[in-house]
């Protein structure tokens, strides 16, 4: 991975095409702009993993695995 | 009643006030905007089934996340409150949706990213908590099965 240090209202380009800005820090959270041509999808990674998590959710069970949930099997408190 | 082609169960028939209505879809499925819950270990048990309730896909097992972690705490966005309706007195409940594999016993659940219900008004969305919740939690033992033949 590479690793950059950057201030307020320094940014990066990548690909020639896309900047992505750091528009603002604060003690956790970083704002950043990005600028980059309207078909480059840019998402959060938690909604990357949130829809690849509903996708493999929504796969087929095995009978053995859904006879097990059916048997009651109850999950462990954590 | 409602007729319904599960992935699970076949041909199934539920009450038409179990279907709840999903404005914006589920992450990755947003076409999907009705689904049923259905409870085959009986009412108020879970896991239960949130299952389309126009195709047999999507279909999402579902637990109860204050049965998995009792601290679990969730908080919605202006947005999401005003989508799902929600008064202060609001029947609310969450849900969080399993992955289950072959092995069900390495089953994992998605608490970062509950679906919440306004039971009142059968109102649903999923959402992305700002908590630092796994994506994969275990639900069950996950000490390993000793291999067969093995002592």
């Amino acid at each position: 991975m590479l690793v950059v240090t950057r201030k307020t209202d320094e940014s990066l380009i990548i690909a020639d095409n896309i900047e992505v800005t750091v528009l603002e820090i604060s003690k956790d959270r970083v704002k950043l702009g990005v600028s980059a041509p309207r078909d480059i999808k840019i998402i959060r990674n938690e909604l990357a993993e949130t829809q690849e998590a509903n996708i493999a959710a929504s796969a087929a069970v095995s009978k053995d695995a859904l006879a097990a949930l059916l048997g009651g099997m109850k999950p462990i408190n954590k | 009643m409602l007729k319904l082609n599960t992935r699970d169960f076949g041909e199934i028939e539920v009450a038409e006030d179990k279907v709840i209505t999903f404005p914006a879809g589920l992450f990755a499925f947003e076409d999907a905007r009705r689904f049923a819950l259905i409870s085959p270990l009986g009412d108020g048990v879970y896991p239960m089934w949130l299952q389309s309730a126009d195709d047999a896909i999507p279909c999402f097992i579902v637990f109860d996340p204050t049965q998995i972690d009792p601290e679990y705490q969730v908080s919605l966005a202006k947005t999401e409150e005003k989508l799902l309706e929600i008064q202060p007195d609001t029947d609310v409940i969450a849900l969080v949706i399993a992955k289950v594999p072959e092995d069900f016993r390495q089953s994992t659940v998605n608490m970062k990213s509950p679906i919440i219900i306004n039971s009142d008004k059968k109102i649903g969305t999923q959402i992305i908590l700002p908590n630092d919740y796994p994506f994969r939690l275990p639900i069950y033992d996950d000490v390993p099965q000793a291999e067969e033949g093995v002592r």
